[in-house]
């Protein structure tokens, strides 16, 4: 009986601290507070350089998740008229995820992020802004008591931080 | 009572291993650039490393035939091709050993990323820190040349 206990609280252990999981796209959207200029083209956003969570390892920024979060939150602000995940449209929003840093241990966990962002006329091809943006989050300990979690969270802001900033920065392009 | 304790350290050990073997190598280039036409870098160095990692990775670059430079500053004394930024992490498991490193390939004039490549490698697969500049620079310049 002593033994299930125990093998029960390792198992509990091992749940709580080791297992990640994913930074979720909903929690990474940004809605910014100051209104910002509206194209009247569609966009395309793409992300590269994230990577999927292993639930043995810690959590991570996935491409898609980034992307989607970067495509709802261009919506929700009004960026653009719509934001597409492929297909034609007269811009385009490539986001390379260059670094996450995050924290192995901590009460509070801070993380950095940097993203470099490429914005695009797509025809004829012309880059029109190019910019690396860093952002940080620090998510503390009453926040989330269970340290994978407390990452997890720590990630999103950083994400949504970063969002928020490159929606500013593609609002003062005024573009068309 | 000594069954059950050797069963609960297998299971522990079991639970603490199975973490334990993961690594990761991966290196994410920008779509388009070029890194064989980058001859001379600069390594910038990572104010908190105190252990030369920025030299390892300039010796590294300098093996493998470019020419490469260091230092604290965030612009070199002349004009290079590539700036290298990184990020290291360590732990301790009876010694130190790097547990992670991250390193970024930036374009000489404007600092934007042309890649980035990463190494994570727990203690009972640990390298040696050349052991990870190497194959961190050699996963990002891949098929380069």
């Amino acid at each position: 009986m002593k033994s299930a206990a125990s093998i029960l609280l390792l198992v509990l252990i091992w749940a709580a601290v080791g297992c990640a999981s994913s930074a979720k796209p909903e929690a990474m959207i940004s809605v910014p507070v100051a209104p910002v200029h509206r194209s009247a083209s569609d966009v395309v956003v793409t992300a590269i350089g994230g990577k999927e969570t292993s639930a043995m390892l810690v959590s991570q920024i996935s491409n898609a998740d980034f992307a989607l979060a970067l495509r709802d939150s261009f919506d929700k602000a009004g960026l653009f008229k719509k934001a597409l995940a492929s297909g034609s449209a007269h811009y385009a929003v490539d986001a390379f995820i260059v670094q996450v840093n995050q924290p192995m241990f901590g009460a509070s966990m801070t993380v950095s992020m940097e993203v470099s962002y490429t914005l695009s006329r797509t025809e004829p091809k012309e880059i029109l802004w190019k910019k690396g943006i860093a952002s940080t989050y620090t998510a503390s300990f009453g926040e989330a008591l269970v340290g994978a979690t407390r990452l997890r969270m720590a990630n999103e802001g950083a994400a949504r931080k970063n969002i928020e900033q490159v929606i500013q920065e593609i609002s003062s392009l005024k573009l068309d | 009572m000594v069954r059950r304790n050797l069963f609960l350290l297998g299971f522990a050990a079991m639970l603490l291993f199975t973490g334990g073997c993961s690594t990761v190598l991966q290196a994410t280039k920008v779509p388009g650039a070029d890194l064989s036409r980058l001859k001379t870098f600069y390594v910038q160095k990572l104010p908190a490393d105190e252990r030369g990692i920025e030299q390892l990775i300039a010796k590294e670059l300098i093996k493998t035939g470019h020419v490469s430079s260091f230092g604290s500053e965030e612009k070199p004394s002349s004009l290079v091709d590539a700036i290298v930024t990184y990020q290291d992490k360590w732990m301790w498991d009876i010694t130190m050993y790097m547990l992670q490193l991250s390193i970024q390939i930036r374009d000489g004039k404007d600092r934007t990323v042309l890649a980035t490549g990463e190494s994570l490698r727990p203690s009972l697969v640990r390298k040696s820190p050349e052991g990870m500049v190497e194959e961190v620079l050699g996963e990002i310049f891949k098929g380069a040349k």
